[in-house]
């Protein structure tokens, strides 16, 4: 059963009204008071204004609840703003009916809620799923025809909100965002990437409205019609908003609107209306102009994205594209050029990630995938299954690290469910998902959740008999898979076939059948494919040899995606030469750039780009560890300090003979004010990086380096920046204590489970704004009882020692130095 | 210090608030057309890190950031020690040229702003677009003013973004971008109110300084009030947390009044 609006809509060009806000505001609403706020107090006004657009000519009334999901109450601002929708369309429905049209339709309006989502900002990511739902509900039970969520300018917030609606209503989902001039989300994302999340979420309509003029907006639209199949709606300002003595002015009138409004049309959208500055007079000029332009009719493929509605004809023009992944911002395409998924965020074989894991250092686990970002990785693979530990959180958590800081898809990489679950709800884009198989269960469990929350998936080829021998059986399995797959409304470009690197140390035909396979799958099946380059050499000498000669095979056999190591410079220099054998490196400057990053070819390799003047000054004399790192050379204080290990030095006795003391130098510098405070980090980024030498080298002997105390860091709740706090942690570290980071925003009570589970005996608390000075006094007063022996020192931007004093704070830190004094005078007292 | 997010290590954050136009892309500040330039920004980035820096182009050798280097004649004392100091001062130079140039490339400022009531009640009490409010300073700062323009502008989400990425993998980086992010807002916005007075003084108005909500006694909660009125998340997408924090965290708001020019002056505020 298809919606009325849906039929509708299949049959002709659709038109929506005009802005809201703007008209109310013409009729005496104050600025700052929200349009909601009407539906009660005038609803005539507004009733008045839907009239007017319905007599404009418009098929599609959005409800005036733009704000309810922010406002106090959602529930009673959506049902109110609904209803009189619904009245308005009522009363028109019979005129409508004799000129044999369906209609006029209600949608329940979903704008912004005016926050952030965490963890750029303080909106956790299922309270605005919550309070979307919320509005959604009320909304569908006052009668809406549809939900048209619109003016989203962050993929994180529009996703919450297509979730919101799928999961609570039955209704179509028209989805709309606003791009600026350069053609992105204020948060980053671009036409594919938001074309790319939305299909994936199954959303009925996408679309753009607001922050521009039909002028801007057009190419804009022309990007997004070419990387969808779904029905496109454009609802532009009038004009590109000017301010004139700090009024807001919209120059386009009703005629330049109508003009622009036909090239739409043409152009293939399918949904037009207006956002701000517009009026009913414009609608009507746009609907005069539009209504009997040809109607261009959906495409065939259009109805693959509908659930239970696939097959066969799976959308030609989409799957010429190939499979397409994204992240909050950006896509990655699976067709002519390779793509390289990095494998490190794996704890398979990994001493130190296991360890890092298990110790809930999530930190550890994002620089990984920042380091092979940086060493060329389009993809980042997610592992994150260890014994032990919870998969599913840590999943949640990996995913909402990553996606924080990289642009990068993600893959997640999982065989439980529930992990892939949590990621997928947690990613904020159309993910990679590794991996389903030909096995019943499998499937069950992997493509409900790809069809929920959109993503493409990785297909091995094995099943409940194992892993064929032969490429027949590993096709068969391919098939077997891509169809189970559209039975669930997933097209075959989904899917990528991996067809399973095998040791060839265990068989010496294993790796020619793989890419026999592959081979096979590029032409007879036309999907897809990936494959884990690095497991063909398993059990042999000088892997690195026979796995970059493998993916050249591999990629000479149609192989789209590889997932292998980055770091690795055998991997990486087959990667680049390959990528410039077969054509796809204009002029060769992208191998040629790769071979000067090389470390032969880089004399000495500096931290950053920043530190290259200092290392090459190097001339007096051969730099020992403590002088790299009073100098705060990073990568020459990590090798100065493996060769020292490697020569049999005592870890314990370059601690305390080069590392302490060259932090001491450095230290008292900055307390002397000769040193400041990017030297001072970067003496602590170079220590660091030789600790981290040292803790591989003890982690392999089976030992550990023993902290000289245990510290609780947390910036305080409603604290969401915490540079400070960071900044304090590397410098605790690197004086030799274990810290535990609780992060930023924490509340009281979760600083006071983490002092009494772990014994702790001092904790620092940050704060940086006046208004979170009280959540540092609560969480202080709750440690009073929790845990009295318990020392508390305090430091942020607002902090004084008079406020430390009125808080009872033990101690005030001036700055990070400061802290680590105080730890080091405590700790040495009580020992 | 009652105000605005200063942020940690003393790195003064945007101040905040918020108007119904963004800017329009051609009166985006250029980043090479900047009237302050790069020399100077640099100057505000040392400024800002607490470091003596008398750095302009051409003075490379000058040590920076060193223990008792003050100034050329110390680094005529030539030494082993001099070199590597120098060579420190370079590298700290390399590392704030390269933090400005990684946040004016990630930064996509955007500003908006709009022009409201105002009016001074009994009892010291202000009224900004219809909502009063009791604070001395603000009222000392707008005494005169016939209207309030409500000014917001950020350096938008990828610029924090960049942020977060450094304070993972590179500390020392990450507390240079915190100063080039500062130094880099405050000088956008000094182009673009420039462009506001100049439209004002078409009309025979001037515009007073800034204000932001948590300078003197006008208390950082008026944020809230300020949300409501101008609206920045819908027009630039800075938002406002529980807490009463932007984000993205470099942004700014600010209260600017609007008074009658004298006649023939030149430009009283400038």
């Amino acid at each position: 059963m298809t919606s009325p609006v849906l039929s509708e809509l299949s049959r002709r060009r659709l038109f929506i009204d005009g802005a809201c806000g703007t008209y109310l505001q013409e009729k005496g609403l104050a600025p700052g008071r929200s349009p909601e706020t009407w539906n009660s107090e005038r609803p005539e006004e507004v009733l008045a204004m839907h009239r007017a657009y319905l007599d404009a000519g418009c098929d599609i009334l959005t409800a005036n609840t733009f704000g309810a999901a922010g406002s106090d109450d959602p529930e009673s601002a959506a049902a109110a703003g609904v209803r009189l929708a619904r009245r308005a369309a009522d009363e028109a429905a019979p005129a409508r009916a004799a000129a044999g049209k369906a209609g006029p339709f209600a949608a329940l309006d979903l704008g912004p809620t005016g926050r952030l989502l965490a963890p750029m900002g303080d909106l956790p990511f299922e309270e605005a799923v919550s309070l979307y739902a919320r509005t959604v509900r009320a909304g569908a039970a006052a009668g809406a025809d549809l939900v048209l969520i619109e003016t989203m300018g962050d993929t994180g917030e529009l996703r919450a909100a297509v979730l919101a609606a799928k999961e609570n209503c039955d209704l179509p989902v028209f989805a709309s965002v606003t791009f600026d001039e350069s053609g992105r989300l204020l948060t980053g994302a671009d036409p594919a990437a938001v074309a790319a999340l939305l299909t994936g979420l199954r959303v009925d309509a996408i679309g753009i409205n607001c922050s521009l003029g039909p002028e801007q907006l057009l190419p804009i639209a022309q990007k997004l019609l070419a990387c969808t199949d779904l029905p496109v709606l454009v609802s532009p300002n009038a004009g590109l908003p000017r301010t004139q003595g700090g009024l807001v002015r919209y120059d386009v009138g009703p005629e330049g609107f109508a003009a622009c409004g036909a090239r739409f049309a043409a152009a293939g959208v399918r949904l037009l209306g207006g956002c701000c500055g517009t009026t009913p007079a414009h609608i009507r000029a746009l609907i005069e102009t539009c209504r009997d332009l040809p109607f261009a009719a959906p495409a065939p493929g259009a109805a693959a994205a509908r659930p239970g509605t696939v097959s066969e004809n799976a959308d030609v023009s989409a799957a010429s594209r190939g499979a397409v992944i994204s992240s909050f911002c950006r896509t990655v395409t699976f067709g002519d050029e390779p793509v390289l998924i990095g494998e490190r965020i794996n704890p398979t074989g990994k001493k130190r990630f296991q360890q890092a894991l298990r110790e809930h250092d999530i930190d550890y686990l994002v620089r990984e995938g920042l380091a092979q970002e940086d060493a060329g990785a389009q993809v980042l693979d997610v592992n994150v299954g260890l014994p032990g530990i919870d998969e599913p959180a840590m999943m949640e958590e990996a995913v909402r690290a990553l996606q924080a800081v990289t642009p990068l898809p993600l893959q997640l990489d999982t065989s439980d469910p529930r992990a892939l679950e949590r990621g997928l709800r947690a990613y904020t884009g159309k993910a990679l998902i590794n991996s389903v198989n030909g096995k019943e269960e499998s499937m069950e469990a992997v493509f409900p959740l790809a069809a929920k929350y959109g993503g493409a998936v990785v297909a091995l080829t094995l099943d409940e008999s194992g892993i064929p021998d032969t490429a027949d059986g590993r096709i068969a399995i391919a098939r077997k898979i891509l169809e189970r797959a559209a039975s669930y409304g997933i097209p075959a470009h989904d899917i990528l076939i991996d067809s399973l690197a095998m040791a060839v140390s265990a068989d010496s035909r294993a790796a020619l059948v793989t890419l026999e396979t592959l081979r096979r799958v590029r032409e007879e099946l036309g999907c897809g494919t990936v494959l884990g380059v690095s497991n063909v050499s398993f059990g042999l000498p000088r892997r690195p040899a026979i796995g970059a000669v493998y993916l050249t095979m591999a990629l000479q056999n149609g192989l789209c995606a590889a997932i292998m190591n980055p770091m690795s410079p055998e991997m990486m220099t087959a990667w680049h030469a390959f990528r410039t054998l077969a054509g796809l490196d204009d002029r060769c400057a992208a191998y040629i750039d790769y071979c000067a990053s090389l470390p032969e070819a880089v004399s000495a390799a500096p931290s950053s780009p920043a530190a290259a003047p200092s290392a090459k000054a190097s001339a007096a004399g051969p730099l020992t560890l403590g002088a790299a790192v009073q100098r705060g050379l990073a990568s020459d204080a990590a090798r100065l300090c493996r060769e020292a290990l490697d020569a049999g030095e005592d870890p314990l006795a370059l601690i305390d003979g080069q590392l302490v003391p060259a932090l001491g130098v450095v230290g008292e510098g900055f307390e002397k004010k000769t040193v400041f405070l990017p030297g001072l980090l970067m003496s602590a980024e170079a220590a660091a990086a030789a600790f981290e030498e040292i803790k591989q080298k003890l982690l392999a002997a089976g030992q550990e380096r023993a902290a000289r105390g245990r510290i609780v860091l947390a910036t305080v709740r409603g604290d969401i920046h915490d540079i400070g706090k960071n900044i304090v942690k590397v410098l605790l570290e690197n004086y030799g204590f274990e810290v535990l980071d609780l992060g930023k925003d924490v509340a009281p009570e979760t600083v006071s489970d983490a002092v009494t589970a772990n014994g702790i005996r001092l904790v620092g608390l940050s704060a940086l704004m006046t208004t979170t000075v009280p959540s540092m006094e609560a969480t202080i007063a709750l440690l009073r009882k929790t845990a009295p022996d318990c020392r508390v020192m305090v430091g942020g931007a607002v902090m004084t020692q008079e406020y430390a004093d009125r808080i009872g704070a033990d101690f005030y830190g001036k700055d990070a130095m400061a802290s680590v004094r105080y730890a080091e005078q405590l700790f040495s007292a009580q020992e | 210090m009652s105000g605005q997010s200063p942020s940690p290590e003393g790195f003064p954050e945007a101040e905040g608030g918020v108007s119904a136009a963004a800017t329009a892309p051609e009166d985006r500040p250029v980043f090479d057309a900047h009237k302050s330039g790069r020399a100077a920004l640099i100057r505000e980035m040392a400024r800002y890190l607490g470091m003596r820096l008398p750095l302009t182009s051409g003075e490379e050798e000058t040590p920076a950031g060193v223990p008792g280097a003050p100034g050329p004649e110390a680094a005529e004392e030539a030494a082993s020690a001099q070199t590597q100091a120098s060579s420190q001062a370079a590298a700290m130079t390399a590392l704030l040229e390269d933090a400005l140039d990684r946040v004016t490339a990630a930064s996509d400022f955007r500003s908006v702003s709009g022009r409201f009531e105002l009016a001074f009640l009994e009892d010291g009490i202000l009224s900004l677009a219809g909502t009063p409010v009791r604070s001395a300073s603000l009222k000392r700062n707008l005494s005169g003013c016939t209207e309030v323009l409500f000014y917001a502008a950020t350096l938008g989400a990828e610029a924090d973004r960049i942020l977060r990425r450094a304070e993972l993998s590179d500390m020392a980086l990450a507390s240079c971008l915190q100063a080039a992010a500062a130094a880099w807002i405050e000088a956008c916005i000094e182009d673009d109110m420039d462009g506001l007075r100049a439209g004002f003084r078409k009309e025979g108005l001037a515009l007073r300084p800034r204000f932001s909500p948590g300078y003197g006694d006008l208390p950082l909660e008026f944020q809230r009030d300020f949300f409501r009125i101008l609206r920045p998340q819908r027009r630039i997408g800075v938002t406002l947390t529980d807490a009463c924090l932007m984000v993205p965290s470099k942004s700014v708001t600010a209260l600017v009044g609007i008074y009658p020019a004298e006649p023939r002056a030149e430009d009283p505020q400038l």
